[in-house]
């Protein structure tokens, strides 16, 4: 029996990660328990005075699914969820209801008070699942019926970045209102025995009586203490032992990099330029979308001139903007993760190329049918039944349907096994601690974290379908993937000899357990104002606010981990073959601090959350963060990969150092010139005017300022447009190299340098991670 | 729109008041990019050095354990003095370990290059350029939409001091940063 490798790190390190986990997890499932138990009720019937029946709980359900498979929620959002194009529509109604119903019961200070009196008041009768409106709440929903007909559903002609007649069935228009109706009941009536509404009293509307709750201010409080105790005292320790974690080594090691074009290559490597030609596509189609999503900010008719909407709605193109976005991030990480695992083991079993073809056309097969699936739903081409399996879900960022979603999971789950396969010689030599397993894990966990989408129904209640969806948007995206861009920037620096594998190791420990301390239940921070019972406010409140903890942290590790790339050199003439792939390995950290860290952090507190939400400062963290760190790590792994399958003489330094001044200079002007001043404006709007005010077209009022992004964007695109032609040419003109082998034909362990030092050069046996 | 503000008898938009803001984040962002990007560069640095000392009359290193370490080499072609104990004395040491994994005595690599010659510090830099360019653009903006209104003279000072920390920013080149190494070494030293 072979031995195994000790731990390369104190076994304490593991144990504080599991049980920190355990911890996390906990909060979570206790959380997910409550909010089966105490989220908004959905009435089985909504009837006015005179018991006559406005609508079902059928009716509401039905209405979401129609929201959601129409893409509405890529249009406007409800909750403060999803596009910033449209309206907030539980805002936009609320404010629209109490407008009528003053305006009905007599337009005076008298009139005021019934309104609001009458919009707190909770009929709902949970024993025969009745809800009583009011003659005033039951003229409204007629009158605003009509409004969201004309305007958004059925409009004459293009605009407000939608089609004409986009829905045509009366009866899903009518449950669609129905839906956004009973959103806007859970807004403002009351919970039982409490002072403010299901929603915690969002939105904040002047004319219904909506502030920020007690609750919400005593808890935030509590957080803000929570956030500077815990901030003080992590970064206390984290000052005090910074030499044994963190993005640094003891002694500064220098290497000859062994030249690309000797490298040999596996079959499942060689696979992995046309992933990369994948990537790279999408890549520039998800900046073009992203182009004409913003356009309609400035033109919500048409695309100078041309009749867009007609053909490829806002929703549409944002939807594709997202999905297009974690496609070809997730593509990356795929490939890379086929081409390190050879790196790590020293080998590749038979049959990882033709698997890893597999997995390619797998991929294709989700990415252009989840598209096309989402582009006949939101143009009522598929029929109900259909739409959200084969269509769209509609949920932002889990657009996709249901069947693709499936089909996605099982594509990650093959490239676990490709890993698995890969890794195997060397999983049976390391302790279950060590490197290579950790990388075994946290793959696994990317299937495994996204398959808890499939918890998220089109006719889910609510703020149950939102509350899973999170899992995927906030704990799969901003935790898991996250570990992953840390596992695998952790092992290309041990594979560049930056650093070693023990401190690359305790990186990855330290990061599962900052992660589960705050991230994990940080995941609620989400979920306030969705429906969801009083104590996930709090409990989201106060770990929401520790969640900054680690982001603090995290930007003094994005600071020190830029340094690795100023430190990284080669030690003779022959040339630094990595100096692009550092550099954007070094933008991934400068945009982990001032996207992640800083935009995140100003926006994560509660109180400013409940002015905040669905504002362009979301998008400006959401832009500064997902591009900055997984999109410049997608292509630092793009250009890192392809660096060794490109034939010498296919290599174009200068197109890629293009890219990345293109890329970052781009997302810089994105950010600074439109995202976040706007994002400030229309804060300011939110106080000053009130919710539903700064989520109309209030932007027209600063159309210079709409413009601004304009320079960003052609800059950012033209960044991308050179990696295509020349991962075209790698993918075409892959460099044949046969994996290495000694005199008797046995595999040959591969390494990417040699350690040298001044006297000579120290031999380094083997691969690096180990 | 937004509401107006009076202060000192004069009233001014609160999206004048809000663009000078702006600026000044751009301004105080743009500097603090850069010092921050260096004193974490000259922290790196001397990281890879913690418990050394380095006598510059000399020209040597001392390790904790009392051992020096004299100058070996130089690398031209990446600016660093390499720095090397006797080997024999590192293998005897008992902190080894905790110190080189090699057995040919530990070596300290010292940079002798500046910040800005580095590609992490071109990153900085150009960054820094970029949000002090967007200052320029927007004072510019101010100065059109202020013109010949209350305030018109908080824009034209603005847009000045925008043009002014650019050229600054500009004419801060490498072969001018001398020194640069000495004043990191103060700011980044152990009693901060």
């Amino acid at each position: 029996m072979t031995s195994r490798r000790a731990l390369t790190v104190s076994p304490l390190w593991v144990q504080g990660s599991i049980l920190t986990f355990i911890i996390g997890f906990s909060f979570l499932t206790f959380s997910a328990l409550r909010i089966y138990q105490d989220s908004a009720p959905v009435p089985e019937q909504i009837v006015d005075e005179s018991g006559k029946v406005l609508f079902t709980k059928k009716q509401i359900l039905d209405g979401q699914e129609q929201f959601l498979t129409y893409g509405l929620m890529q249009f406007g959002t409800v909750y403060g969820h999803g596009a910033y194009l449209g309206p907030d529509f539980t805002a936009d109604y609320l404010h629209r209801m109490a407008l009528f119903m003053n305006k009905h019961y007599g337009d005076n200070e008298v009139a005021r008070e019934r309104t609001r009196r009458e919009l707190q008041a909770n009929r709902y009768d949970p024993t025969t699942g009745t809800l009583v409106w009011t003659a005033g709440q039951a003229l409204a929903f007629e009158v605003i019926h009509q409004h969201l007909s004309d305007s958004v559903y059925n409009r004459t002609e293009s605009g407000a970045g939608l089609k004409p007649n986009m829905i045509t069935s009366p009866e899903d228009r009518r449950a669609i209102t129905a839906f956004i109706a009973w959103t806007s009941w859970t807004a403002v009536a009351r919970r039982p025995d409490q002072t403010y509404s299901y929603t915690n009293n969002w939105p904040p509307e002047e004319l219904v009586g909506n502030t920020l709750t007690a609750d919400a201010i005593m808890w935030s409080a509590l957080s803000l203490v929570t956030l500077l105790g815990g901030t003080g005292l992590v970064l206390g320790v984290y000052g005090r032992h910074s030499q044994v974690v963190g993005w640094h080594e003891t002694e500064e090691r220098r290497v000859r990099f062994v030249p690309p074009s000797s490298v040999a290559l596996t079959p499942a490597q060689r696979v992995t330029a046309w992933f990369f030609l994948v990537v790279a596509a999408l890549f520039l189609i998800q900046n073009l979308l992203g182009g004409a999503t913003v356009h309609y900010m400035v033109e919500a008719g048409g695309f100078f001139g041309i009749d867009l909407p007609k053909y490829l709605p806002y929703n549409l193109t944002r939807t594709w903007h997202l999905q297009l976005a974690i496609f070809f991030v997730s593509t990356a990480y795929l490939a890379a993760g086929i081409f390190l695992a050879p790196l790590i083991a020293g080998r590749e079993p038979r049959g990882q190329g033709i698997l890893s073809a597999i997995l390619l056309g797998a991929l294709a097969v989700v990415v252009f049918g989840s598209l096309g699936g989402e582009y006949l739903s939101f143009h009522g081409m598929l029929p109900r039944g259909l739409r959200s399996f084969f269509g769209a879900q509609g949920w932002e960022y889990l657009d996709l349907g249901r069947f693709w979603m499936y089909l996605l999971i099982v594509g990650m789950v093959l490239w676990v096994v490709i890993i698995y396969r890969g890794l195997r010689p060397r999983l049976a030599i390391e302790s279950r601690g060590n490197l290579p397993w950790l990388f075994l894990y946290s793959s696994l966990s990317i299937p495994a974290f996204y398959s808890i989408g499939l918890m998220t129904h089109t006719q889910s209640t609510f703020a149950i379908g939102d509350f899973w969806r999170f899992w995927v948007v906030h704990l799969w995206v901003e935790d898991f993937l996250e570990l992953f861009t840390t596992m695998l920037v952790a092992l290309i620096f041990v594979l560049m000899g930056i650093v070693s594998e023990r401190y690359a190791t305790r990186l990855i420990y330290f990061d599962v357990m900052l992660y589960s301390i705050g991230g994990v239940v940080g995941t609620l921070h989400h979920c306030y104002f969705s429906g969801g019972p009083a104590v996930e406010m709090a409990m989201g409140a106060f770990f929401s606010a520790a969640e900054v903890i680690p982001l603090t942290l995290l930007t003094v590790e994005a600071w020190s981990f830029l340094q690795l790339g100023s430190r990284q050199q080669s030690a003779d003439d022959a040339p630094f073959p990595h100096r692009y792939a550092v550099l954007f390995l070094a933008s991934v950290g400068f945009w982990n601090f001032l996207g992640a860290g800083v935009f995140g952090f100003l926006i994560n507190l509660p109180v400013v959350s409940y002015y905040e939400i669905g504002t362009l400062l979301t998008s400006n963290h959401g832009h500064a963060a997902f591009m900055g760190v997984y999109g410049m790590l997608a292509l630092a792994l793009l250009v890192f990969c392809t660096r060794y399958l490109a034939q010498p003489g296919d290599w174009n330094e200068s197109l890629v150092r293009f890219s990345f001044w293109a890329t970052n200079i781009g997302l810089m002007l994105m950010i600074l010139g439109h995202l976040f001043p706007l994002g400030v404006l229309q804060l300011g709007d939110v106080v000053t005017n009130g919710y539903w005010h700064a989520r109309t077209e209030w932007f027209l009022n600063y159309p210079w300022l709409s413009w601004a992004r304009m320079p960003g964007d052609v800059v950012f695109m033209a960044g991308s447009a050179p990696l295509v032609w020349m991962t075209l040419k790698i993918a075409l003109r892959t460099r044949k190299s046969p994996p290495p082998v000694d005199h008797s034909g046995a595999a040959l362990e591969v390494s990417l340098y040699t350690e040298i030092t001044p006297t000579g050069e120290v031999a380094r046996g083997g691969t690096s991670v180990g | 729109m937004l509401p107006k503000l009076t202060a000192w008898g004069i009233t001014f938009d609160l999206g004048l008041v809000l663009l000078l803001a702006y600026l000044l984040i751009l301004w105080v962002g743009g500097w603090v990019l850069e010092l921050l990007a260096r004193v974490h560069y000259h922290k790196a640095q001397k990281h890879a050095h913690q418990g050394f000392a380095f006598d510059l009359q000399l020209d040597r290193y001392e390790c904790p354990q009392g051992e020096l370490l004299t100058l070996q080499t130089f690398d031209d072609r990446n600016k660093l003095a390499i720095y090397k104990a006797p080997a024999s004395s590192c293998n005897a040491c008992v902190l080894k370990t905790f110190c080189t994994p090699h057995e040919e005595g530990r070596h300290v690599y010292r940079s002798l290059a500046e910040f800005q010659e580095t590609d992490v510090g071109q990153f900085h830099r150009w960054l820094s350029l970029i949000i002090l360019a967007v200052s320029v653009v927007f004072s510019a903006g101010g100065v059109l939409a202020w013109w010949n209104k209350p305030g018109e003279w908080l824009v034209v000072i603005a847009l000045g001091v925008s043009l002014v920390l650019l050229w600054l920013d500009i004419r801060d080149n490498p072969a001018k940063s001398e020194g640069d190494a000495e004043l990191m070494a103060e700011i980044t030293t152990d009693k901060w």
